[in-house]
């Protein structure tokens, strides 16, 4: 029952990434002429022609599809037209700035928003945690870019505390372009982390609340109280670990997100991702990259969402029993 | 000095912030509205000069039936007005190219009548003279070439490539809508309006930055201007497939004769050939700005590139 259930899940992941792929494939060609990309608008017909042969433009749909899934399968997403390079390549050094990005807003948000619930949660009747509540929707409703620019002009222009781009200065380890080790690495972190948690942290804050609120109802909770054990212990030690339980899932989800969110917070903080990598290739229409960062960005999504729905089925017996 | 940092940063107020928080000395493409901004800041300037580029509106001179136009009921027409030089000649009087460059351009741009500009080599600068807007005439000639009424048509534009595109357009349009043209503005990203380029071109109406490859006007005329040709590669760049023997004649004397001030004649002639036949409306050439920090002295170079031996920085 188990291993059914399991594969059902797989198999739709599978899909998932099967149709994004068609999807990005077919974008490929919808957005500008590849020969034109790499050639400009001053090329010969002839030299363009030849270009459509070595880039063997003009296979039909499938034949170029099953290259493109063939190559893919084994990490060889072909070559970028505008850095000549393997797009395997040129994705992977983007990877761990995004990751980093990506995993530090998710600590800032957890770190902010889940104080924030609790205390309006405990505090639920207080004017103050009614206040909080109501900002974290300013939060939500403030778009990301506009956060950023507020803060490059308050902290760099005006204060000159913090860079306004870039990521600052790395170090390799294990082959793995960390910014998290050096003064200008971390202080080059903070706007870009703190602008995309921004929106995050009145979600988690939000879902913090009500899960704790709903806890605080249960029987547990009433006898934990009438066995006289202190407010702090009953509150942090038996509510909020009961309601951690479905945060930790839903930061697996963000973290999905926070990776798409992250392509503006990127563009605005010129940090070197995915997500500039991914709006320039945009823009020179260099389809391969294109390709490639939707197809892996479907792959990340499908790998989170099975994630989760095992850790449900393995926590919920219940729900593999329904549904498988 | 011992190092320079080239740096891509891509969005334009994260540029200007690096610039004003002192991270950087040099940002290229500074936005048109944050130039009062700069040159209010303590210790920071503006620095421009001209682009070698000119802008303009093509028209095609080619197809029988115009692409993406019709008449003021909606329905195709059968015919191609932008042929017929007096439709030409009628945009040409409506389009108010130094209003544009006032109020789109900010006042930074040449308005043009002719397809070169300052810095290109050969450019008669006495030829220029000051540009001509009269709607009541363009009526007129609109009537005389039969479209009494106007036409409704559409103005392909791409996005992001030159200083404010889509303003120009959308101003451009509502000029032409005082004459009877209904313009309808199909902007697009450079990729997508590129392709559009090469195949065909697409278009019947567009705006574009023109130049040719090295900054000779016989260049522009080679790329340009001249008749499309498929075999020699002449007229490559000629989206508005626009074609005149005359042109054409006075092209080929030009490759062929050496003596500088026959080719100065020549190119007085092809240039003269392309205003007469309005090849298409001239609309001005855009400046370069970058915005520097006080102790950065920089020329800005006609082809926008930052060459290190044209900047001197005060240690």
């Amino acid at each position: 029952m188990t291993m059914l259930y399991f594969l059902r899940r797989l198999g739709q992941a599978f899909l998932v990434v099967f149709i994004v792929s068609l999807i990005a494939f077919q974008l490929g060609t919808l957005i500008g002429d590849p020969v034109t990309a790499v050639l400009g608008l001053d090329a010969t017909s002839a030299a363009r022609a030849d270009l459509r042969e070595a880039l063997r433009l003009d296979d039909p749909y499938v034949v170029r599809y099953a290259r493109f899934v063939a190559d893919a399968v084994q990490g060889d997403f072909g070559m970028s037209y505008r850095a000549q390079r393997p797009v395997a390549d040129v994705i992977a050094e983007r990877i761990p700035a995004t990751a980093e990005l990506a995993i530090t807003a998710l600590i800032v948000s957890l770190g902010i928003g889940i104080p924030l619930g609790v205390v309006a949660a405990i505090w639920r009747e207080s004017w103050w945690a009614s206040l909080l509540m109501t900002g974290s929707i300013v939060g939500v409703s403030l778009p990301t870019f506009v956060v950023g620019i507020l803060m490059i002009f308050a902290f760099s222009v005006t204060l000159g505390w913090l860079p306004s781009y870039g990521r600052g200065a790395t170090v390799s380890v294990g082959g793995w372009e960390t910014g998290l080790l050096t003064a200008s690495g971390l202080t080059a972190l903070i706007m870009p982390a703190v602008s995309l948690a921004v929106s995050q942290v009145a979600l988690v804050a939000r879902l913090v609340r009500a899960e704790m609120l709903e806890v605080l109802r249960m029987d547990f909770i009433r006898f934990a109280r009438a066995r006289g054990l202190r407010d702090r212990v009953v509150h942090f030690r038996h509510a909020l670990r009961n309601t951690l339980l479905p945060i930790i899932t839903v930061s697996g989800i963000q973290i999905g997100y926070l990776v798409a969110f992250a392509v503006v917070v990127e563009q605005v903080f010129q940090w070197p991702g995915l997500g500039t990598m991914f709006l320039s290739a945009l823009t020179e229409s260099d389809i391969p990259v294109i390709t490639a960062f939707l197809v892996l960005i479907a792959c990340l999504f499908a790998t989170i969402n099975l994630v989760v729905d095992l850790l449900y089925a393995l926590a919920d017996p219940r729900v593999r029993l329904s549904r498988g | 000095m011992t190092r320079a940092e080239y740096t891509a940063i891509g969005s334009a107020p994260t540029r200007l912030a690096a610039l004003l928080s002192g991270e950087v000395d040099l940002i290229t493409d500074l936005p048109l509205q944050d130039i009062q901004r700069v040159e209010a800041a303590d210790g920071f300037r503006v620095v421009s000069g001209p682009l070698r580029l000119f802008m303009e509106l093509e028209m095609d001179g080619t197809r029988d039936v115009a692409l993406a136009t019709y008449d003021k009921a909606g329905n195709p027409l059968d015919s191609n007005p932008f042929k017929d030089l007096r439709v030409r000649q009628a945009i040409a009087l409506a389009i108010d190219n130094e209003a544009i460059v006032e109020r789109v351009m900010r006042g930074q741009a040449n308005a043009l009548t002719m397809p070169s500009a300052p810095g290109f080599y050969g450019y008669p600068a006495d030829m220029e003279k000051s540009p001509e807007v009269d709607y009541d005439r363009a009526k007129e000639l609109l009537a005389e070439a039969g479209y009494p009424d106007g036409f409704a048509t559409t103005l392909n534009c791409p996005l992001e490539r030159y200083v404010n595109a889509e303003e120009i357009c959308r101003a451009s349009a509502s000029l032409l809508a005082r004459i009877g043209i209904d313009v309808t503005v199909n902007a697009m990203v450079w990729p997508e309006f590129a392709k559009m380029l090469v195949n065909g071109p697409d278009s019947s109406f567009h705006l574009i930055g023109a130049a040719g490859n090295s900054g000779d006007v016989q260049d522009t005329f080679a790329a340009v201007l001249h008749t499309r040709e498929e075999d020699s590669g002449l007229g490559g760049q000629n989206w508005a497939l626009w074609s005149s023997p005359e042109f054409d004649a006075v092209f080929e004397e030009l490759v062929s004769t050496f003596e500088p001030e026959e080719r100065d004649a020549l190119y007085r002639e092809g240039l003269q050939i392309a205003r007469d036949q309005q090849h298409a409306v001239y609309l001005h050439q855009p400046y370069i700005t970058w915005a520097v920090a006080d102790r950065v002295e920089a020329d800005v170079r006609a082809d926008s590139a930052v060459v290190l031996h044209a900047v001197t920085v005060d240690e």
